[in-house]
C-alpha cells in the first residue's frame, strides 16, 4: 500500500493497538467516573501523570518495574479516594460545574507542584528486564515492550469486567451509575460506592501512566494532552460507557498511528477529525446511552 | 412501631408538610389518602430520609430516625418502594433482586431467598430473571419492586401507589399481594389512589386523609365511611 511494506504496516498496527491500550485504561477510568458521579474528570490525565511519576519513584526505590507499577496504582487509589472524599464531596448537590472546576484546578495546580518538586526535566523509567528491545516475526519487527502492554491491557479490561458484571460491587457500581437513589433507599451507602468509583476510574489513568512511563518518561506536563485524548474517545465511545471506551481507545491508537506514518505533524489534528466523523454518524457516540455499562 | 411528630418538612423554600404526626401500628396497614400533591409521597420521603423534615421527630421502634440517611433508614428495617418504581433498567431481574438482598449480607442464602420468598409471592418472575429490568412491562416492573423491597425481610414496608397505571387484573393481584404480605407479618404504609381497594384491604387496617399538607383525618374504614360527606369533600370523590 502506497508502496510500504506490509511488514512496517503490520508494525504500524502494533504501534497503534500499544497507543489505543493506553488510551482503553485512562478512557475507561474516564467513563467510570463520569457514569457514577456525573462528574467530568479534567483532572484525568493528571492522575496518569502521578501514575508515571509514583512509577519512577516507587522502581527507583525498589528496583523492580512490576513492584513500580503495582505501588503507582495504589497509591494513585488512595489520593483519588482522598481527593474525592475531601474535595468532590463537599460541592456535590451545589452548583453542577463546581466539580467540574474544581478538578480542572485540580489539573492546572497539581503539575505546577511536580515542576516545584521534581523540575522540568523528565524522570525515566527503565523497561523491565526481558521485555528490552524488539522480535522480528514472520518477518516483523515486534516491540516486546509494547506487545506486553497491549496483553496486559487486555487482561486488565477483561478482569475489570469480570468484577463489574460478576462481583456485588460491580453490580452495585453499576446500578448506582443509573440510579443512585434508589441504591441507597435499598441500604447501600452510595456514598462510599462513589468514592470508591473514583479511586477506580483514577487508579486505571495511573496503571495507564506507569505502563506509558518507560516509552514517554515522566513529565509534569504528559497529563494535559493526554486528558483531552481521554475525552475525545469517550466521546467517540459513548458518554459512561466502558465497551465504548475500549473501543474508541483502540480507534484513536490506529488513527494517530497511521496518521504518524505518513504526516507526523497532523496526528493530533487527525484525532479531532475522527471523533467529528464518528459524531456525525452517531451523534451519541459508538455506544451511546443504550450501552452504558 | 412507627411514629412521626410534627414533621414539617421543604423542598427549597416551598414548605410541603404542616405539622404532620401519624403512628403506624405493628402488623396493620396504614392508609395514606389525598388528593395529588396533598404530601403523601412526601411523607413517605420525610421518613426513608430522601427529604429530610425541618422540624419534627420520626421514632422508628424507639429509636429515633429523624434526618438519617436513607440507607440507615433501611438498615433499620424499612423498605420504600417509591412512585416510579425504579426498576434499575441495566441490571437483570436477578441482580434487581440481589440489590435488594444485600442489605441482610451474609446471613441471607440467596437462592432459598429466591425459592421461598420471590418465586412464592411472584412465580412469573421466575421466567424473566434474565431479563434486563428495562424490558418489563408496568406491572411486572411492579411486582419485581416488591419482591426487591421483601426480599430485605423489611417490617416496614412503605408503598407509593403501586397500582398507578396498572390494568384492573393486576390492581386486584397487587392488593392480594398487599394482604398476603400483612398476613406474612410486614406491618404496610400505603399510599393510593384506588380508595376502594385501599379501604378493603383488611380487617387490621386504618386510614389517614391529608390535605394540603396536613393531617386532617383518621380512622378505620368504617369510621371514615360513617363519615363520608367529609372523606368525600377532601378527597373529592364519592367513596
Amino acid at each position: 500500500m502506497f508502496g510500504i511494506p506490509v511488514e512496517v504496516l503490520i508494525m504500524q498496527v502494533i504501534f497503534g493497538l500499544a497507543l489505543g491500550a493506553i488510551y482503553v485504561l485512562l478512557a475507561s477510568g474516564l467513563s467510570i467516573i463520569f457514569g457514577l458521579l456525573d462528574v467530568i474528570n479534567f483532572a484525568h490525565g493528571t492522575f496518569y501523570m502521578l501514575g508515571a511519576y509514583a512509577a519512577f519513584m516507587a522502581t527507583s526505590l525498589s528496583g523492580s518495574f512490576w513492584v513500580g507499577v503495582a505501588a503507582s496504582v495504589v497509591i494513585v487509589m488512595l489520593i483519588g479516594a482522598m481527593t474525592e472524599y475531601f474535595l468532590l464531596k463537599p460541592l456535590y448537590g451545589e452548583w453542577p460545574f463546581y466539580p467540574l472546576l474544581l478538578t480542572f484546578g485540580f489539573a492546572v495546580a497539581v503539575p505546577d507542584l511536580m515542576k516545584a518538586l521534581f523540575g522540568l526535566i523528565g524522570k525515566v523509567v527503565e523497561y523491565p528486564e526481558g521485555l528490552v528491545g524488539a522480535f522480528i516475526w514472520g518477518g516483523v519487527l515486534v516491540p516486546k515492550y509494547r506487545l506486553f502492554i497491549i496483553i496486559f491491557t487486555a487482561v486488565v479490561m477483561i478482569a475489570l469486567f469480570l468484577f463489574l458484571k460478576r462481583s456485588d460491587l460491580g453490580m452495585i457500581i453499576r446500578a448506582a451509575t443509573r440510579d443512585s437513589l434508589m441504591v441507597n433507599v435499598l441500604g447501600v451507602n452510595t456514598s462510599r460506592i462513589w468514592t470508591t468509583g473514583f479511586a477506580l476510574g483514577v487508579g486505571l489513568a495511573a496503571l495507564g501512566g506507569a505502563l506509558h512511563a518507560p516509552m514517554v518518561s515522566a513529565i509534569p506536563d504528559m497529563g494535559v494532552e493526554m486528558t483531552v485524548e481521554s475525552f475525545v474517545v469517550v466521546v467517540i465511545g459513548g458518554l459512561g460507557s466502558v465497551g465504548g471506551a475500549i473501543l474508541g481507545g483502540l480507534i484513536i491508537g490506529q488513527v494517530v498511528s497511521f496518521v504518524s506514518l505518513f504526516a507526523g505533524e497532523y496526528s493530533q489534528v487527525a484525532i479531532f477529525f475522527a471523533m467529528a466523523v464518528i459524531l456525525m454518524v452517531r451523534p451519541r457516540g459508538l455506544f451511546g446511552e443504550a450501552g452504558r455499562l | 412501631m412507627l411514629v412521626l411528630e410534627n414533621i414539617n418538612t421543604y423542598y427549597g423554600y416551598s414548605h410541603i408538610l404542616h405539622d404532620v404526626s401519624l403512628e403506624v401500628k405493628e402488623g396493620e396497614i396504614l392508609v395514606l389518602l389525598g388528593r395529588n400533591g396533598v404530601g403523601k409521597s412526601t411523607t413517605l420521603k420525610s421518613i426513608m430520609g430522601i427529604q429530610a423534615p425541618k422540624t419534627g421527630k420520626i421514632t422508628f421502634e424507639g429509636s429515633d430516625i429523624t434526618g438519617l440517611p436513607p440507607f440507615k433508614v433501611a438498615r433499620m428495617g424499612i423498605s420504600l418502594i417509591p412512585e416510579e418504581r425504579r426498576v434499575i433498567p441495566n441490571l437483570t431481574v436477578l441482580e434487581n433482586l440481589k440489590l435488594g438482598m444485600l442489605i441482610r449480607g451474609k446471613e441471607v442464602n440467596r437462592e432459598e431467598t429466591m425459592e421461598n420468598v420471590v418465586f412464592k409471592y411472584f412465580p412469573r418472575l421466575k421466567e424473566r430473571l434474565h431479563q434486563l429490568g428495562g424490558s418489563l412491562s408496568g406491572g411486572e416492573q411492579q411486582m419485581l419492586t416488591i419482591a426487591r423491597a421483601l426480599v430485605a425481610n423489611p417490617r416496614l414496608m412503605m408503598i407509593d401507589e403501586p397500582t398507578e397505571g396498572l390494568m384492573p387484573l393486576l390492581v386486584d393481584e397487587i392488593g392480594e399481594i398487599i394482604k398476603k404480605l400483612q398476613a406474612d407479618g410486614v406491618t404496610i404504609l400505603l399510599v393510593e389512589q384506588n380508595y376502594r381497594l385501599a379501604l378493603g384491604l383488611s380487617e387490621k387496617q386504618r386510614a389517614y386523609i391529608m390535605e394540603k399538607g396536613h393531617i386532617k383525618m383518621s380512622g378505620s374504614p368504617q369510621e371514615l365511611q360513617e363519615r363520608h360527606e367529609e372523606v368525600e369533600h377532601y378527597l373529592g370523590v364519592k367513596l
